[in-house]
């Protein structure tokens, strides 16, 4: 077996615990996470790191079939960081099940990284070498770096308390 | 009935956690009564969600005027009562009246009703009144309403 075949195993072998996690990970409800998600962005609120967002986002829809999006349009930081996701799930014999999510942080002009992206793909072909299905993009590079599967909660969280705080904050900015 | 401030459940129940559960709440909820049923799975939603306990739902034709104590009593694991004035019942406003300070003693306590039966309630209680956190008109949560799961 070549090198490059196998770097594909691996890759695809990673991919297969990343689907295995998205499938153990059952939601109980869309509108209880979208509950979830606005109680938690509300907390935000309450530390002080998020303006108020006064319970508009998410936003529930049913898109198509026996899918259901949660969706916020912006959500925005104290520091001027801005907030998009959109999470789509579907319903299945099981529970509801996350079929793709975006989250997109657009970081404050003072950084000197302009964004950052975490997304799940849907699940169509793809090669797991350059694209694995969750990843996460850093400014406005091309490259797909694998993210581990999450709660959607779990990623608002990490966004909020340690990404949006620290990413692209130059060493001054750092120091108190 | 105007001149009440609007309110959904998120909203409502964001203030009985700032307040904190062992602080007495009474409010009186005014909605329509088509949107009452709606309004009873947002405030148990929500209730859930951001205070962690359970709501205890009364419906006023439930309640035995006879064992108000029992029905006011405090239930650890439910703090928040929902009180839903199904139909007016003027012993039941009468009692809740002359009770107002066991209903208070039981945490947080919601009275949820159409406008006339509201409005009725705040004229033969004038104690309840008195008590009254607030009154606030409720309407369903549309982020989460309609026939999305």
């Amino acid at each position: 077996m070549s090198a490059e075949d196998e770097l594909l195993l691996l890759a695809r072998g990673r991919d297969s615990q990343m689907e295995a996690a998205l499938g153990a990970m059952l939601i109980e409800s869309p509108a209880l996470l979208g509950r979830e998600l606005r109680q938690d962005l509300s907390r935000q609120f309450d530390y002080s790191r998020m303006k108020d967002t006064y319970g508009r986002v998410p936003q529930l829809t049913a898109v198509e079939g026996a899918l259901n999006e949660l969706k916020c349009p912006g959500a925005e930081f104290a520091d001027g960081g801005r907030l998009l996701f959109d999470i789509q799930l579907e319903d299945s014999q099981r529970g509801w099940l996350l079929k793709r999510f975006r989250f997109h942080l657009h970081l404050p002009p003072s950084r000197s990284i302009g964004m950052v992206r975490i997304h799940l793909n849907p699940k169509i072909w793809h090669d797991p070498l350059r694209i694995p299905r969750c990843h996460l993009h850093v400014g406005d590079s091309g490259a797909h770096v694998p993210f581990p599967i999450m709660h959607p909660r779990l990623i608002l969280s990490l966004i909020c308390e340690h990404i949006e705080p620290d990413f692209g904050v130059s060493a001054e900015q750092g120091v108190p | 009935m105007t001149g009440f401030s609007t309110t959904i459940a998120f909203g409502l129940v964001r203030r009985l956690a700032a307040v904190g559960l062992d602080t007495p709440s009474l409010y009186l909820l005014i909605a329509e009564a088509a949107a009452i049923p709606a309004i009873q799975a947002d405030i148990a939603a929500e209730v859930q969600v951001q205070l962690g306990v359970g709501l205890r739902h009364l419906a006023a034709t439930d309640v035995r005027l006879d064992c108000l104590e029992n029905a006011f009593a405090r239930d650890p694991d439910r703090p928040v009562t929902l009180i839903t004035l199904d139909r007016w019942l003027p012993k039941l406003a009468t009692a809740l009246d002359r009770n107002v300070v066991l209903l208070t003693r039981s945490g947080a306590i919601l009275l949820l009703a159409d406008p006339r039966a509201a409005e009725r309630l705040l004229t033969a209680a004038p104690n309840l009144r008195n008590r009254l956190s607030d009154v606030l008109a409720i309407r369903p949560d549309e982020a989460f309403g309609g026939t999305v799961a």
